[in-house]
């Protein structure tokens, strides 16, 4: 014990001493010292005070399975103890990434797939960068596109989660409504989004109506049904000690089966943005004069793989961003939830 | 009173259905039979697609052309994705070398996939089958990594105990813990795959029920439309129907929530 309190504190010394000055020695030493004391403490602990377990050994203490993040934290730099271990479990993902690149990159520089098929990711980037303050050859830069796909799909998932979260909780609540709205929903359901692009081109043109039209729809069923799940399994104890407690019908659907079927309709609201995300790049596709479905159907048309690989990585990423916002906003949500 | 609470739900939603239905026919009669059509002549256009050809093919024939891709697709899938993500979720190594080229293809949706399919393998079967296979490929892996990694450790360690082997404690305890992810995979994976051949038969296609739609649209048939759109609708849910069967089958032992 008092080896490895020494110990560190010439560490925190030695690190940063404006900082080991300003802060109290027990908090700069208990986070360092925890990690072994419980590790030992079953052992060799025979009356419940880590002292005497150090005293009685000292020295398998500071040698022993010490975990080594932890001891090196006493005198090694940030990123040496922060990043290298990392960086040691992740060198098989690295080398497989690296594979990857080059394996793409020889495949198209000698010749195997053609220029027309495949282009390499050197090439990708180039073209991605370019891409950002040029036009050519389907008139609109990639963050136009990008910024166009995105609006659409955000307009029809809000649209979306503001018409669906409320029906599939009142369904969810209230038999009766259940009962005359199921019928109409199961009738919808089981045809795709995608079957309604041609309908909602004929009724709605090709413009952001249509679109708008086809992503509401492909967002709807999974906010729909999460909420209508997420409720339904509200823990019955609660909303009796609501009921018995003077609480009406309605209080307890807003006070205690909203709140508790909260993480469910975040699992649908995750599902329904990548439907959108999905149904969105698919309406683009078929009638579209921007957009960045538009701009891989331009690619194809012009036989230009470099424009729809570059277009595909940023669908790709973009939603990526969209759900990891999404995370981020349930956890936001989450914290603040009592029920569970 | 008995009576009443047995068929009240059966009566509100037949109240609400032919609510539907008369907004349905007031529409029509409103907007127009080019706008939308009424319900009788949906009805008469799906028996005539049955009848008479559609560009050389009869209603029979285009389901068949879309099931053929959507099987071939999907057998290819379970094939290799349950196998990959089975040892994504067992092998640590495995895992680590397949995970980070496997994040960069997961978030791009399988529709995107159709402009580089179309350059690759042309607009006949071969695209279409490749949108498809994307589609159910990374729902099986994903599901089926899921599984496998986040088996009960109590169920393991308990094999373990009883010294199983590592093969069977793979086969015998990893696999069957997994099934109930892996059918909802399975699942997922067919309503996808349903879903891409109808975006690929509509990019591109000569046949197919996705065809049939788009052909509707060509031609300014909204009866047409809506005729594929039921079609699609009753195929999506019979193909829904025999997996959910499957899993009874296979897998009685737990069953999915939802």
């Amino acid at each position: 014990m008092n080896y490895l309190s020494r110990q560190s504190n010439q560490a925190a010394d030695f690190q940063s001493p404006a900082a080991a000055s300003n802060q109290p020695p027990s908090e700069a030493r208990e986070p360092i010292l925890e990690t072994p004391e419980k590790g030992l403490a079953p052992v060799e602990c025979s009356n419940g005070r880590p002292e005497t377990a150090s005293k009685a050994s000292p020295i398998p203490k500071a040698e022993g399975p010490i975990e080594p993040g932890q001891t090196r934290a006493d005198w090694s730099p940030h990123w040496l103890t922060h990043w290298w271990p990392k960086l040691i479990e992740a060198r098989l993902s690295l080398l497989s990434l690296i594979v990857f690149f080059i394996l793409w990159e020889g495949v198209c520089y000698f010749g195997i797939i053609g220029p027309y098929q495949l282009v390499p990711p050197s090439k990708v980037i180039k073209i991605f960068i370019l891409k950002l303050t040029e036009v050519n050859p389907d008139g609109a830069y990639l963050w136009a596109h990008a910024l166009s796909s995105l609006g659409l799909a955000v307009l029809g998932f809000m649209a979306a989660a503001l018409v669906g979260i409320p029906l599939g909780l009142l369904m969810g609540w209230y038999p009766r409504f259940n009962y005359i709205a199921r019928p109409l929903f199961d009738i919808i359901r089981p045809v795709p989004p995608i079957a309604w692009i041609p309908l909602a081109i004929l009724w709605l043109g090709i413009g952001v109506k249509a679109k708008a039209f086809i992503i509401f729809l492909a967002s709807f069923v999974p906010c729909v049904i999460n909420s209508f799940t997420g409720i339904r399994l509200t823990n019955p104890t609660l909303t009796r000690v609501a009921k018995i407690h003077g609480a009406s019908d309605f209080t307890v659907f807003l006070k205690i089966g909203t709140p508790s079927a909260i993480p469910m309709i975040f699992t649908g609201l995750r599902l329904s943005l990548n439907a959108a995300w999905t149904t969105l790049v698919a309406a683009e596709l078929l009638a579209a004069s921007q957009g960045l479905g538009f701009m891989i159907q331009m690619g194809r048309r012009l036989a230009r793989p470099d424009i729809v690989i570059v277009g595909m990585l940023t669908i790709g990423f973009l939603g990526a961003i969209l759900s990891w916002g999404l995370t981020k906003a349930e956890k936001l949500f989450v914290s603040s939830r009592r029920l569970s | 009173m008995k009576f009443k609470s047995q068929f009240y739900p059966l009566f509100l939603g037949s109240l609400s259905l032919s609510a539907a239905l008369l907004l349905w026919i007031i529409v029509n009669q409103m907007a127009g039979p080019r706008f939308l059509p009424n319900p009788l002549k949906v009805f008469e256009e799906i028996v005539r697609l049955f009848k008479t050809p559609l560009s050389g093919r009869t209603l029979i024939e285009h389901v068949i052309f879309s099931l053929r891709r959507v099987m071939a697709a999907y057998g290819l899938a379970i094939v290799t994705g349950l196998p990959l993500g089975l040892m994504m979720g067992w092998n640590a190594t495995c895992r680590k070398i397949v995970m980070p080229i496997f994040e960069i293809f997961r978030p791009i949706p399988p529709i995107a996939w159709i402009p580089i399919a179309i350059l690759w393998l042309g607009v006949a079967e071969g695209s279409k089958i490749y949108i498809c296979y994307v589609g159910a490929f990374i729902i099986l892996v994903l599901n089926s990594f899921t599984g496998t990694r986040y088996v009960d450790p109590l169920l393991i360690q308990a094999a373990k105990v009883f010294g199983a082997s590592k093969k069977r404690l793979f086969l015998a305890v990893a696999v069957p813990a997994a099934l109930p992810s892996i059918f909802a995979g399975l699942q997922n994976g067919m309503s996808m795959a349903w879903m891409c051949v109808l975006a690929a038969e509509l990019v591109g296609g000569r046949e197919g029920v996705g065809f049939i739609i788009i052909q509707g649209m060509n031609l300014d048939r909204p009866e047409m439309i809506l005729a594929g759109m039921v079609v699609i609708g009753v195929l999506g849910t019979v193909l829904a129907a025999f997996l959910r069967l499957l899993e009874k089958l296979i897998c009685p032992w737990r069953r999915q929530l939802v």
